[in-house]
């Protein structure tokens, strides 16, 4: 019986400071196998960066991980040794790309003095020139980029060579997973589509097993995963593979979503009319009793102000949806 | 002094330039807009498209007055805009820009940005009048003017103070609005409301809109002619589903290429 | 802003420190004695119960010298820090506004003040004008403080001038000059201020300077001035033997201008985001 490469269940990690308490992610679960990419899909503020802050094993200093597991290739990463943390799951089975991460480049070294000092602190050992340039050469060029990159500062290259240089050291240890948090907001358009195309390859080259791609454009995410998972205020609402997600939402907060996503068809202009979700996405300090969503549905009942809806999986296809009103789905 | 126009032509932008000369001794130019041509109709949404760097900001900031062009010359109703009152043209011309929270004075409350608004017209009201038709402004947009008026603007979301700022532009009475990306920094379930409500707008006011984004979804869905830029030159320009969905020009081939799309995947060869 | 302010430790024990001392400097001349009036009876003696902190060599009680010399002082000090934060605020917020020709003018004429030696200047200009009275002392203080301060303004205006608001406001047909005042400054008070509590402790400590080397305004009593007094009257004995004379003043000086930058220090902590650990 194999496991899931990543398991998550009812995860909680509140961000704590002056301003009080932000229930980031309030109870969130999910699972992730071997081969899969999963998107996280979700507007600002829903906590979806926050869930992958957490996955990344180390929370920036205001998140602190509250309850709940989080086992990545087996590793239970918030209740075992730190060292055991840092030398056998991070890069090694998981790794971590922040959202603008290409600006974390230091702006004076060149890029194969920055691989150097990876290398050296994650081995401990200073490693040779040569052997630098031929291993990260090498796994450069999976991602369509030169080895004469190396010899380079970060301001000569262009936003997406600079991220996909930052994937690229990420992943020098074949990660199993990648979590890797809107590569493509920072983009031009036509620069989105060579980065999707680079993670793709990445995955074919063997170089990384699965991948949690989190974005608010749904339609990057179409483009890339399998499956996907929807979060709203801190949960996740629903999941579900890509196809059912888009054709066929079933929580209400995702068919809002979908159907106000203004999409380029080249068939000419749609004639249906977007709508747009009424209200707006609640704050996290105080998010609503009950079922989060209540004040923007349009199915609300009562019941929906007071208890929080149970989620509902589906046989096959791993489909789970958290609202008690499509139940008879 | 009301010329009639013919062809109903709003504004005309004519070989439009702008070019950035930095240094005084050895001059470095950067080129923000080179030879604009391109017009707008009366009750007509013409998105301007293309990616950053391509020069869109640059024409609408001089289509504002806010930058003079190094050339060319911009049209309202048959006349130069430089020939306009400042105070005039403003009252024709109005803008929202991209973020809604640098467009607010945080120090003040979002009334302000109204009040000020009723400065530009030519006729005098009393406050209760002004009031009266700020809320009933405030209500055609969609807004509750109880929860709005008199908060600040870190009270509020990206999506109110957007409809603020187009209440602002009712309330002075323009007829063109630019509107410069006044989608990309809100979420996407409010976003679509910012459309619908531009349309509406179109149709019932016939206000005419310059739409400036880097999204082609949310050109096509809302213009009617596109005008496609880059770096600071027009590649092409045309009805949306000419442009759309006959692309003539490579650049704007390899542009609506790369987009993503909702309904298909991509085919890597 | 206020209830930000109070949450800082730091302000509110700087803020108090300087708070008692101002009141140290209006209540003080008021309860003691002429600090100017020569007792024959003890001169140069230390301090008993007579006279609270003893007696300069002329009998001139120093407790009473302090406090009208603490008044002095802050007058001198609070004088040069608003009048230093308004020129500040003229040569570096209009110019940068209107930007082109006027920003070049005003920025070369900052450049150029800044670069004048402060203290050479003053000892000069105190020379050359024999009638020194404590506001000329004070305005030419404010002379040679502003520039570095007209210089943060100027950088912080032009970084709000690039905010969308202020265009906004353009296009309501605002006027350049009204636009300044009522858009762009109100959101830099806190910098204001922060940028006049400095100049108040440079001024205190400018004056103090001049004083101390005898170019201060003579008949006026401030701290400066006592401690120019103190050091410079070895005719009777050596000096540092009459530390009841020289200690207080400088004491004060000390005290007042840590409390400065410690208030200073915590209004940068809240109003710096790049400081803020929370």
């Amino acid at each position: 019986m194999v496991g899931h490469l990543l398991e998550i269940e009812e995860l909680k990690g509140y961000y704590r400071g002056t301003f009080g308490v932000v229930f980031g992610v309030d109870g969130v679960s999910l699972t992730l196998d071997s081969g899969e990419i999963m998107g996280l899909a979700g507007e600002s503020g829903c906590g979806k960066s926050t869930l992958a802050e957490l996955v990344s094993g180390s929370p920036p200093p205001l998140l602190h991980y509250e309850g709940g597991k989080i086992l990545i290739d087996g590793f239970d990463i918030y209740h075992i040794d730190p060292e055991v943390l840092r030398t056998e799951v991070k890069c090694k089975r998981m790794s971590y790309v922040p959202q603008a991460s290409m600006e974390s480049l230091n702006p004076v070294k060149r890029i194969r003095g920055f691989i150097m000092d990876v290398v050296k602190e994650r081995t401990g050992k200073k490693p040779s020139r040569e052997e630098v340039l031929k291993t990260a050469g090498d796994h450069l060029k999976k991602l369509g980029l030169e080895s004469s990159v190396l010899d380079r500062y970060p301001l000569e290259l262009s936003g997406g060579m600079k991220q996909r240089v930052v994937i690229g050291i990420s992943t020098l240890w074949n990660p199993k997973l990648l979590v890797i948090d809107e590569p493509t907001s920072a983009l031009d358009v036509t620069s989105q589509k060579h980065m999707i195309k680079s993670l793709l390859d990445l995955k074919q080259a063997g170089v990384i097993e699965s991948m949690l791609y989190i974005s608010h454009d749904i339609s990057s995410l179409r483009q890339l995963c399998d499956r996907c998972a929807v979060m709203y205020c801190g949960k996740i609402v629903e999941t579900g593979s890509m196809d059912d997600i888009i054709n066929n939402p079933r929580h209400p907060y995702t068919q809002g979503l979908i159907s106000s996503v203004v999409s380029y068809d080249p068939e000419g202009r749609q004639k249906g009319a977007l709508k747009s979700i009424p209200g707006e996405h609640p704050d996290l300090r105080n998010p609503p009793p009950g079922c989060r969503f209540h004040p923007r549905c349009p199915y609300a009942k009562d019941v929906c102000k007071t208890t929080e809806p149970a989620v509902i999986k589906a046989e096959k296809g791993r489909r789970e949806c958290a609202c008690c009103l499509r139940l008879d789905e | 002094m009301n010329k009639m126009n013919a062809n109903n032509v709003l504004l005309q932008c004519k070989d439009l330039t702008k070019i950035y000369v930095q240094g005084l001794i050895v001059a470095n130019s950067v080129v923000g807009a080179k030879n604009v041509t391109f017009d707008i109709k009366r009750g007509e949404i013409v998105s301007l498209v293309g990616e950053s760097g391509s020069g869109k900001s640059t024409v609408a900031k001089m289509i504002l007055r806010l930058i003079k062009p190094t050339s060319g010359d911009i049209l309202f109703n048959g006349e130069n805009i430089l020939s306009y009152d400042i105070r005039d043209y403003y009252r024709r011309v109005q803008a929202i820009f991209q973020d809604p929270y640098s467009a607010f004075n945080p120090f003040y409350k979002i009334d302000r940005v109204l009040d000020k608004a009723f400065g530009l017209r030519n006729d005098h009201y009393s406050s209760d009048k002004r009031k009266e038709i700020t809320e009933s402004t405030l209500k055609s947009i969609g807004l509750n003017p109880d929860e709005v008026l008199g908060r600040h603007p870190h009270q509020l979301s990206g999506g109110q103070m957007q409809r603020i700022l187009v209440a602002r532009s009712l309330v002075i009475g323009s007829e063109l609005l630019i509107a410069d990306e006044p989608t990309s920094m809100i979420d996407a379930s409010t976003r679509a409301g910012i459309l619908n409500l531009l349309l509406d707008l179109k149709r019932e006011r016939g206000l005419s809109v310059l739409f400036i984004t880097h999204d082609i979804g949310q050109a096509q869905y809302l213009s009617d002619r596109i005008v496609v830029m880059k770096k600071g030159e027009i590649v092409e320009q045309g009805p949306v589903d000419e442009v759309f969905v006959n692309p003539k020009h490579p650049y704007t081939k390899d542009l609506l290429a790369s987009v993503p799309r909702l309904y298909e995947k991509w085919e890597y060869t | 802003m206020w209830e930000l302010l109070l949450r800082s430790r730091k302000f509110i024990f700087g803020l108090a420190v300087v708070g008692a001392i101002i009141l140290f400097g209006i209540v003080g001349p008021m309860v003691t004695r002429d600090p100017n009036k020569m007792d024959y009876t003890s001169m140069g003696q230390p301090p008993s119960n007579e006279h609270l902190l003893g007696t300069t060599i002329f009998g001139q009680d120093i407790f009473a010298q302090l406090c009208t010399g603490i008044r002095n002082s802050l007058i001198v000090g609070g004088l040069a820090g608003a009048l230093g934060t308004f020129i500040a605020i003229l040569f570096g917020a209009l110019g940068a506004y209107k930007g082109g020709l006027a920003d070049t003018i005003f920025s070369f004429v900052t450049s150029i003040v800044i670069v004048f030696p402060v203290l050479p200047l003053l000892i000069i200009l105190s020379a050359v004008l024999s009638q020194r009275s404590l506001f000329l002392v004070a305005a030419l203080i404010a002379l040679t403080m502003w520039p570095w301060a007209a210089r943060s303004i100027r950088s912080q205006v032009l970084s709000l001038k690039e905010r969308e608001f202020v265009n906004l406001a353009r296009m309501s047909g605002m006027k350049d000059t009204t636009m300044v005042i009522t858009e762009v400054l109100p959101n830099m008070l806190a910098y204001i201020m922060m940028v006049f509590v400095l100049l108040v402790g440079g001024g205190i400590l400018a004056e103090a300077s001049i004083s101390m080397i005898g170019l201060g305004a003579p008949g006026a009593v401030t701290l400066g001035q006592m401690l120019w007094w103190a050091i410079n009257q070895t005719k009777y004995a050596n000096w540092w033997t009459m530390w009841w004379w020289f200690v207080p003043p400088g004491f004060i000086l000390t005290v007042f201008l840590s409390a400065v930058f410690v208030m200073h220090a915590g209004m940068e902590e809240l109003f710096n985001p790049r400081l803020r650990k929370t």
